[in-house]
């Protein structure tokens, strides 16, 4: 499945989108993710799925479409 | 001059569908403070000046220089060196002296941030750090005042319109819904050292402007409990949804009192507060016996801890496993010191007891920091 990553968090992927095997919810998702980029581990990030942000564990559909946003200071 | 001018001036929103003089009459009337004017600050002045908002607070403390320029559109290079807040003030006035702009040529702080913001019905949020957008972010909240939110870094942009009233409704959420703990500074990079598109801020800036304007007129749907993103690579423009955050409770002041013992500058941390151990004394409490140390993290959060024996019970598992904290002197420790402080609040509440329930300040991630240190 692909992973759409917003801001910095491209500089800890290297890519704006990311390739991971198939997980079904967003705790699955961050373990898979911090094993390939630990890196991630120490970022602060939302997780959003189909467009809504999860908070806590959230199932993660066969053609959901997942993003990762950090938050930006920049003015 | 009003009357005639006024109508010419305005004319093109004014036969706008829904617009009408009604809208153009809610503008001229409207109080807006904008903080920071700089990327994001220069077209949110300039488009709400130039639509005719009857008073704009500007606050900024910093001066014109010449790497501002690409960006910061107000500005030409033989100002460097002057403050913002009057160059910005200045030309303003010349473009529409219809709008009264008071400026402010301070750094916002929390001992003056609530003054200011309690004098404006919608505040813009144009700055480049976490302190002050945490703190305004706080101050909108406890003073229920509307804020419109964005943040650049590259090419990417961010648009938020946080705790409005809605009629029969709570407040929209604002931005501890999204991002409940300040960061660390140094743990994302600003403008300076990421850079940033001279046109971005120009595009999302505009954005901003257009919330304000359609909050104050009542027209059309704002970004609430939204998050718009926007990638000047791609085109790409994306709306998120979300929802109230309890985390966000946690981090946030519940009153004036409480804003005031914030310490923006190093994360949202209440400076003292009698639950709070530093390192030294967690150290000092490793060597004792009737100590346990929990870790009230989530499970998959690193870096693990294997420097002392410890047990982890994620902060949202904490009440259903209180009663295992019934004996001994408890120290909760966590990330950076904010689910911590609520674990021994809530387990200090619980057993009526003030006096065994610690947590560590500045979290484990310093604590670690600390130790590095002092092996090098």
């Amino acid at each position: 499945m692909n992973i759409m990553v917003f801001g910095q968090l491209e500089d800890v992927t290297g890519t704006s989108v990311v390739s991971i095997n198939r997980v079904d919810n967003t705790e699955l998702l961050l373990k898979t993710l911090y094993v390939q980029y630990p890196a991630l581990a120490q970022k602060k990030f939302l997780i959003a799925v189909d467009q809504k942000i999860s908070t806590g564990k959230t199932e993660i559909g066969e053609q959901a479409k997942v993003a990762l946003l950090p938050p930006f200071s920049g003015g | 001059m009003k009357g005639k001018s006024l109508h010419e001036r305005y004319h093109r929103q004014i036969i706008l569908k829904g617009f009408g003089n009604a809208a153009q009459n809610a503008l001229l009337h409207a109080k807006v403070l904008v903080i920071g004017a700089g990327g994001l600050g220069c077209p949110v002045l300039q488009y709400l000046t130039a639509a005719g908002t009857g008073c704009i607070g500007i606050v900024d403390d910093d001066v014109i220089s010449m790497s501002n320029l690409h960006r910061q559109v107000l500005y030409d290079t033989n100002e460097i060196g002057k403050p913002k807040v009057t160059v910005a003030a200045a030309k303003l006035r010349l473009m529409n002296n219809d709008t009264e702009l008071i400026e402010y040529q301070i750094r916002l702080d929390k001992n003056n941030c609530l003054d200011i913001i309690k004098e404006y019905d919608i505040i813009v949020d144009c700055t480049d750090n976490f302190s002050s957008r945490y703190m305004i972010n706080d101050a909108c909240v406890l003073k229920g005042k509307p804020l419109v939110y964005a943040a650049v870094n590259r090419f990417e942009g961010q648009v938020a319109v946080f705790n409005v009233l809605r009629a029969g409704k709570e407040r929209t959420g604002n931005y501890r819904d999204l991002f409940p703990e300040q960061p660390e500074q140094g743990e994302v990079m600003n403008c300076a050292e990421a850079g940033v598109l001279g046109v971005l801020p120009g595009i999302i800036g505009s954005l901003q402007a257009s919330e304000v304007i359609k909050l104050i007129t009542r027209i059309g749907e704002t970004i609430v409990n939204q998050l718009l993103t926007y990638n000047a690579i791609n085109n790409q423009v994306t709306v998120f949804d979300y929802e109230h955050n309890t985390q966000s409770a946690v981090t946030m002041p519940r009153s004036e009192t409480d804003f005031k013992k914030m310490n923006y500058d190093r994360g949202c941390i209440i400076e003292s507060h009698p639950f709070g151990i530093d390192a030294e004394k967690f150290d000092e409490m490793l060597l004792q016996k009737d100590v346990r140390f929990i870790d009230v993290r989530e499970f998959h959060e690193l870096p693990f801890v294997t420097e002392f024996a410890n047990t982890r019970i994620p902060l949202g598992e904490l009440k259903q496993k209180i009663d295992e904290l019934a004996d001994d002197n408890i120290i909760f420790f966590c990330q950076s010191g904010i689910r911590s402080l609520q674990a021994a609040v809530m387990a200090a509440e619980y057993y009526g007891n003030y006096d065994r329930f610690f947590c560590l300040q500045g979290g484990i991630g310093s604590w670690k920091k600390i130790h590095e240190k002092q092996l090098t």
